[in-house]
């Protein structure tokens, strides 16, 4: 067993305990109603858009799209809305510590 | 092996957690986040490539070109309405009939173009009316009165239009022609439009024709409309003796039950028996209903005796008093 894992494999780890804990669905849940209320949504598509137009509608594949957008949807995201969505991980990963 | 996996996976994150893999906990956690906002992302991206592909985004618009061309004007200039166009300006196009070649205002349009083909039965009784208007000008070139009018014999009667446009318009401004048609016609000294024309029908029925007529409608002539009763012979609108008296007006026949006498009398008789009829007529009638209609009926009934045709017939009445 590595001491250290990889980023990836750190990830890995992570998310599954998430998910088998029921944790990543709340947290999803949640994470979706703040960004509905803020204007996320539409910003993210006029991206979409901006990125459709520039490569074309036909060729456009959706690797590419993600490509592009994922960066920028990490930064549209409302700093109050990141915080408290890092206050609730970082509480549930205590927990972790703890069991 | 779940089990297996799950204490191995707890033992794995715990370890994390503590920071023994290397991670604080603030890596730990915007690692999370990151994942969390990746897949929220990845949602949208979906729908909108889905949307680019099925030309959904086309169909609605969503480019974002055409933001300034229909921009809605709120509130709108004076003059203008929402999309800056100026209000009313364009009234409905006209169209150009394919057989005719005219211009019409759309709303005309199928009218025109009903009458305009010929295949309808308004278009059919138009053409033939028309014909029988030339013929009767040809005729009227041997008439010296204006102003004879006939017993109206089978009167075609004008389809009138309820619906037509023209006609509610002329409701509008006060009655215009269609209505004031009928209703002034008793009073106006003038032939009728409709009348000669039907005087020619009767006028140009024979002698026998006539009689053949009479023999199988009742054809009392009613005060008010002129018109010869085209019911049955034993319709009940009107007696027997009414019947009578018209046929012996016109032919001296016998009533339905009688046989034809075949007698014809004189005009002079002719003239006396008839202007009798219509002072009777008059006289029991109501005041209301004889001073229009007889009134009119006598200013236009004249003698011809110079023509000779024993089918014409005219009578001059006198002006009733109750005027």
């Amino acid at each position: 067993m590595p001491a250290e894992e990889t980023e990836t494999q750190m990830k890995n780890s992570i998310n599954q305990k998430l998910i088998e804990a029921g944790e990543k669905e709340r947290l999803k849940t949640l994470l979706k109603e703040r960004l509905a209320d803020s204007d996320w949504h539409d910003r993210l598509k006029d991206q979409c858009r901006q990125v459709i137009r520039e490569k074309g509608a036909e060729n456009i594949t959706v690797d590419d799209l993600v490509t592009e957008i994922t960066p920028r949807g990490r930064a549209l995201v409302p700093d109050s809305v990141k915080k408290e969505l890092l206050q609730k991980i970082k509480a549930f990963l205590a927990e972790q510590a703890n069991l | 092996m779940p089990d297996q996996t799950l204490k191995e996976l707890d033992r794995t994150v715990r370890r994390l957690v503590r920071g023994e893999g290397g991670f604080t906990l603030d890596q730990l956690s915007e690692a999370v986040a990151e994942i969390l906002i990746d897949e929220t992302t990845l949602a949208v991206c979906f729908d909108v490539h889905r949307a680019a592909k099925t030309g959904e985004m086309e169909a609605e618009g969503m480019d974002g070109d055409e933001q300034d061309e229909f921009r809605l004007l709120d509130p709108p200039a004076p003059g203008l309405d929402v999309l800056g166009q100026p209000e009313l300006m364009k009234r409905p196009p006209d169209a150009k009939c394919p057989v005719c070649a005219r211009s019409i205002a759309c709303t005309r349009f199928a009218p025109h173009l009903e009458k305009c083909v010929g295949l309808g039965r308004n278009s059919s009784r138009l053409a033939s009316k028309r014909i029988a208007n030339n013929q009767r000008e040809t005729n009227y070139g041997l008439s010296e009165d204006e102003e004879e009018e006939e017993w109206t014999g089978e009167r075609k009667k004008k389809k009138r239009d309820k619906l037509s446009p023209r006609r509610n318009k002329n409701r509008k401004n006060g009655g215009g022609d269609k209505d004031s048609d009928t209703k002034s016609n008793p009073s106006n000294p003038s032939s009728s439009p409709s009348t000669p024309e039907q005087a020619i029908q009767f006028e140009q029925l024979t002698e026998e024709e006539r009689k053949v007529l009479f023999s199988q409608v009742c054809g009392v002539i009613s005060e008010s409309t002129r018109h010869m009763c085209t019911h049955s012979v034993r319709c009940q609108k009107h007696s027997d003796t009414q019947r009578r008296t018209v046929r012996t007006a016109l032919f001296g026949d016998g009533c339905e039950l009688a046989t034809h006498s075949g007698e014809r009398l004189e005009e002079g008789a002719l003239k006396d028996s008839l202007s009798k009829l219509w002072e009777k007529a008059s006289r029991a009638s109501s005041p209301a209903d004889s001073t229009s209609t007889v009134a009119s009926a006598g200013s236009t009934r004249k003698v011809k005796g110079k023509r000779g045709k024993p089918k014409r017939v005219k009578v001059h009445v006198s002006q009733p008093s109750s005027v």
